[in-house]
C-alpha cells in the first residue's frame, strides 16, 4: 500500500508541473514529456495460482519522453493488488524502452528495445509455511510501434512488443520457464 | 427502476440548465475500460458491468463527471424467479488544464455499488443487499476534435472495498488496489 503510493506521488511529481505551464514555453523544449494510458490484451504466458491477471486486465501508465523527435524513452508502471481473508498479493510491473523515432506527416513510427520486470510478493497469513511467496517476472524484447499526432499534445498509437518472458518459481521444487510472445497494445498520449 | 427514472430525470433538468448557462458545459461519455466481474451469487454467476458518464464542465477549470451504470438480471430456477441488480453510481471532482484543444484533469473519484437480490434467497447466510465502494485519484486528458466532440483516457488508481456476500462475514471484506486504464468518448452539448 505504502510502496503504490509512492510511487504514485512520484509519478504524480512528474505529471503536476505540466498544470502551472504554459503553452509557449513547451515549444521552445527539445525535450516532450507526457502520460499515456495503454489498453492490452492480457498476455496470459504464465500462471502460478495466484496470479490473477485476467481479473482486471492489466493497465500500466506510461510515460513517454521525448528528445528531438528522433528518441523517445518510455517508463511503464502498472500495479494491482488485492487482500482477501488471509492472502494478501501485490503484483508490481515496471518496464523501459528506448526507441528511434522517425516522423512522416503527422505519424511518428519508433522501434528499439524494451526491457520489463512483473514482481508478484503474495503474503499468506494463516497457518502456512509458505507465508510470503515472491516471483520476478522478467521480459526482454523488441517493440515497434507508431502514433498519430492530432497536434502537438495528443496522440493515438498501436504498438506491437515481441518479448521473451522468463520466470523461476522457487517453492521447495524449482521450475524454470521462458515464453516468446507478441503483445498488441493500444494507447492514448498526452504530452505537456 | 425508480433510480433509473431520478438519474433520467436530472440529466434531463442538467441538459436544459447547461443550455441556459453559458459558463457550464454537459456531455455524455462513454468510457471503455477492462472488463471486471461482479460477483451476484454463492454459485459464482457474475456479470460485467457498463456506465456512462455526464461530464459537466465549469468556467473550463472545474470538472465534475457523474456515472452511473445499472444492471438487472432474472434467473429462472423451474417454478422459482430471482431478480439481482447492481446500481453503479458515483462522481469525480477534477481540476482542469486546457492546452488549445486539449484539456488535462486531476482529481479524486468516488463510487457506490449497490448489489441487490430476493430477500427470499434460498440460502440464508446470503445477505439481500450490500454497498461496496471505490476510492480513487484520476489522472486524465482527452482531445477535442470539434466543439462537440472528444476522445480521452483516464489513468485511475483505485482502491475497491467489497463487502462479503455472506451474513457470516467469513471471507471478510476484499480490498484491491488497482492501476486501471480507461478510454472516453464524449459528446458535449
Amino acid at each position: 500500500m505504502k510502496r503504490s503510493l509512492v510511487v504514485l506521488v512520484i509519478c504524480l511529481c512528474y505529471v503536476f508541473p505540466a498544470f502551472s505551464q504554459t503553452t509557449t514555453s513547451t515549444q521552445t523544449n527539445n525535450l516532450h514529456f507526457g502520460f499515456a494510458a495503454t489498453f492490452e490484451k492480457n498476455s496470459a504466458v504464465y500462471s502460478d495460482g495466484f496470479h490473477r491477471r485476467t481479473e482486471f486486465g492489466f493497465s500500466k501508465l506510461l510515460l513517454p519522453v521525448i528528445y528531438k523527435s528522433f528518441l523517445k524513452i518510455q517508463a511503464e508502471i502498472g500495479f494491482n493488488g488485492q487482500t482477501y481473508r488471509d492472502l494478501t498479493y501485490h503484483l508490481w510491473q515496471y518496464g523501459i524502452g528506448i526507441y528511434y523515432c522517425f516522423s512522416k506527416k503527422k505519424i511518428r513510427y519508433y522501434v528499439g528495445p524494451r526491457m520489463g520486470f512483473e514482481k508478484l510478493r503474495s503474503f499468506v497469513y494463516s497457518n502456512s509455511d509458505d507465508k510470503i511467496k515472491t516471483t520476478t517476472y522478467k521480459d526482454l524484447g523488441l517493440t515497434t510501434g507508431a502514433e498519430f499526432l492530432f497536434n502537438r499534445h495528443f496522440s493515438c498509437g498501436t504498438e506491437i512488443q515481441f518479448n521473451r518472458y522468463y520466470y523461476k518459481i522457487s517453492n521447495g521444487f524449482t521450475i524454470e520457464n521462458v515464453h516468446l510472445a507478441i503483445v498488441p497494445s493500444l494507447y492514448l498520449t498526452f504530452y505537456f | 427502476m425508480k433510480k433509473i427514472i431520478i438519474s433520467l430525470t436530472l440529466l434531463t433538468v442538467m441538459m436544459f440548465t447547461s443550455s441556459q448557462a453559458g459558463n457550464i458545459r454537459l456531455g455524455i461519455g462513454i468510457p471503455l475500460e477492462h472488463e471486471r466481474d461482479i460477483t451476484l451469487s454463492d454459485y459464482g454467476s457474475s456479470i460485467v458491468l457498463h456506465k456512462f458518464t455526464i461530464p459537466i464542465v465549469f468556467y473550463s477549470t472545474i470538472r465534475i463527471i457523474p456515472e452511473f451504470g445499472y444492471w438487472k438480471v432474472t434467473h429462472k430456477y423451474d417454478s422459482e424467479k430471482v431478480k439481482y441488480s447492481v446500481f453503479h453510481y458515483g462522481f469525480g471532482l477534477y481540476y482542469v488544464k486546457s492546452f488549445e484543444n486539449n484539456r488535462m484533469y486531476f482529481g479524486p473519484r468516488l463510487v457506490a455499488e449497490q448489489l441487490n437480490r430476493p430477500k427470499d434467497y434460498p440460502n440464508p447466510d446470503i445477505i439481500s443487499s450490500k454497498t461496496d465502494h471505490i476510492y480513487g485519484l484520476t489522472l486524465g486528458a482527452e482531445h477535442l476534435f470539434v466543439e462537440h466532440f472528444s476522445i480521452g483516457f483516464e489513468v485511475q488508481y483505485n482502491y475497491y472495498e467489497i463487502n462479503p456476500l455472506e451474513r457470516s462475514g467469513y471471507y471478510g471484506t476484499r480490498l484491491r488496489r488497482v492501476l486501471e486504464s480507461v478510454f472516453i468518448v464524449a459528446f458535449y452539448f
